[in-house]
């Protein structure tokens, strides 16, 4: 997970979608089956919080957080034995964020007997024009044997991703960087 | 200032303090059960202490009289807590943090409105932080940290405006010392994110670009 970086050059024309629902996170904890080994819940007056203590230092990082509704992070232990039964634990969320109107910004397979198998990957968006309504991550990380879900609620600008992703879930995101080393 | 005042500050308060938590108490019990569960482990004696805004007074204007110049910052945190309450226990031998389940008391916490921050649950240990805010205005009133680890399993609570709190801790850089990782870890004292130029910790990029 912290040394995950996606570089997602993914296109920007997309359709608007329904104002979905997320998965709720008592059902995220009941379909892993276990208690999450990483659990924060952000809104309100935590997020306000956090707004007002970076508005000196980083103003750009507050106004970023102002816009949010809520942050949701969950990781739950997943070992490599195990891994099967994760990614599918995971499909079955993104089944429903599909069937929920969100839409799938990136979808990484890791590839069997990939030496550079970093896990699979998968980030929605929920689309309003020119912001996001909302942003999930899921992940399987296979160097820290987790599966990792980021539920970010609120007005995103796209450029914010990368930054709230790494702010909230210490993942990274690189979105849209036309400068990509290659 | 020195790193150390706030602590040490907050220590010599403690010191003045003989007031026992029986909240505290519970939930060390609700812990301990699950710590000593394989027998490799037992959670030893400790203290749990409980300040008043009377004794935070007192301590402020004792540090004004004494040590004014380095316990202005801590002065100026105590103007927003109302109320701390502390409890340490030593825990000898290895245990399971994973298999810690959050303590029962914590229910109480929440059938009463607070809200679960965090919790973070690894090899080395477990962390649970709640807080209460004020409907309002959405201002923290309360904070409660439960810490079992190395050092021992460590209760916190804190109450008081704990917005202005943070705030000023923020300003005065002392918020590690104050809160640890505790709010560190959820992005809500999180450092500045690294800017897309930053350098990488460690080039293991999956490239998705089409």
């Amino acid at each position: 997970m912290r040394s995950l970086i996606l570089s997602a050059l993914a296109a920007l024309a997309l359709p608007l979608t329904a104002h979905a629902q997320p998965i709720a996170a008592a059902d995220l904890d009941a379909l892993f089956e276990t208690e999450p080994r990483v659990e924060v819940n952000l809104r309100g007056s935590l997020l306000r919080l956090a707004a007002a203590a970076t508005a000196e230092s980083e103003p750009e990082t507050a106004a970023m957080i102002e816009g949010l509704d809520g942050v949701t992070v969950r990781i739950y232990p997943a070992p490599a034995t195990e891994r099967a039964l994760a990614v599918d634990r995971l499909s079955s969320i993104a089944g429903r964020f599909e069937s929920d109107g969100w839409l799938t910004l990136v979808r990484i397979r890791a590839l069997p007997d990939d030496v550079e198998d970093e896990g699979d990957v998968w980030v929605f968006v929920r689309d309003r024009g020119d912001v996001f309504g909302g942003l999930a991550v899921m992940l399987y990380d296979a160097d820290e044997e987790n599966a990792l879900f980021v539920h970010i609620d609120g007005e995103i600008s796209p450029d914010d991703i990368g930054a709230l992703t790494r702010r909230f879930g210490d993942v990274d995101i690189d979105y849209n960087r036309e400068d990509d080393d290659e | 200032m020195s790193s150390h005042a706030l602590p040490l500050f907050l220590a010599l308060a403690l010191a003045g303090s003989g007031c026992i938590s029986t909240e505290m108490g519970r939930i060390k019990r609700d812990l301990q059960a699950d710590i000593e569960r394989d027998g490799t482990a037992t959670v030893g004696k400790g203290y749990a202490m409980s300040l008043g805004r009377g004794t935070i007074g007192t301590s402020r204007f004792l540090g004004r009289l004494l040590a004014p110049k380095s316990t202005e910052p801590a002065r100026r945190l105590g103007e927003h807590v109302r109320r701390v309450q502390v409890a340490q226990y030593s825990i000898e031998g290895d245990f399971d943090a994973l298999a810690l389940r959050p303590p029962a008391a914590l229910n109480r916490y929440t059938d009463d409105g607070w809200y679960p921050l965090a919790t973070v649950r690894d090899e080395d240990g477990a962390v649970w932080v709640l807080y209460n805010e004020r409907p309002e205005d959405f201002a923290i009133t309360d904070l409660l940290t439960v810490v079992a680890g190395d050092d021992g399993l460590v209760v916190t609570k804190i109450s008081g405006d704990l917005t202005a709190l943070v705030h000023d801790a923020v300003a005065l850089g002392l918020e590690q010392d104050l809160f640890g990782d505790a709010l560190g870890e959820t992005g809500v004292l999180g450092s500045e994110p690294q800017s897309d130029d930053a350098p990488v910790r460690e080039d293991t990029t999956i490239d998705a670009s089409p």
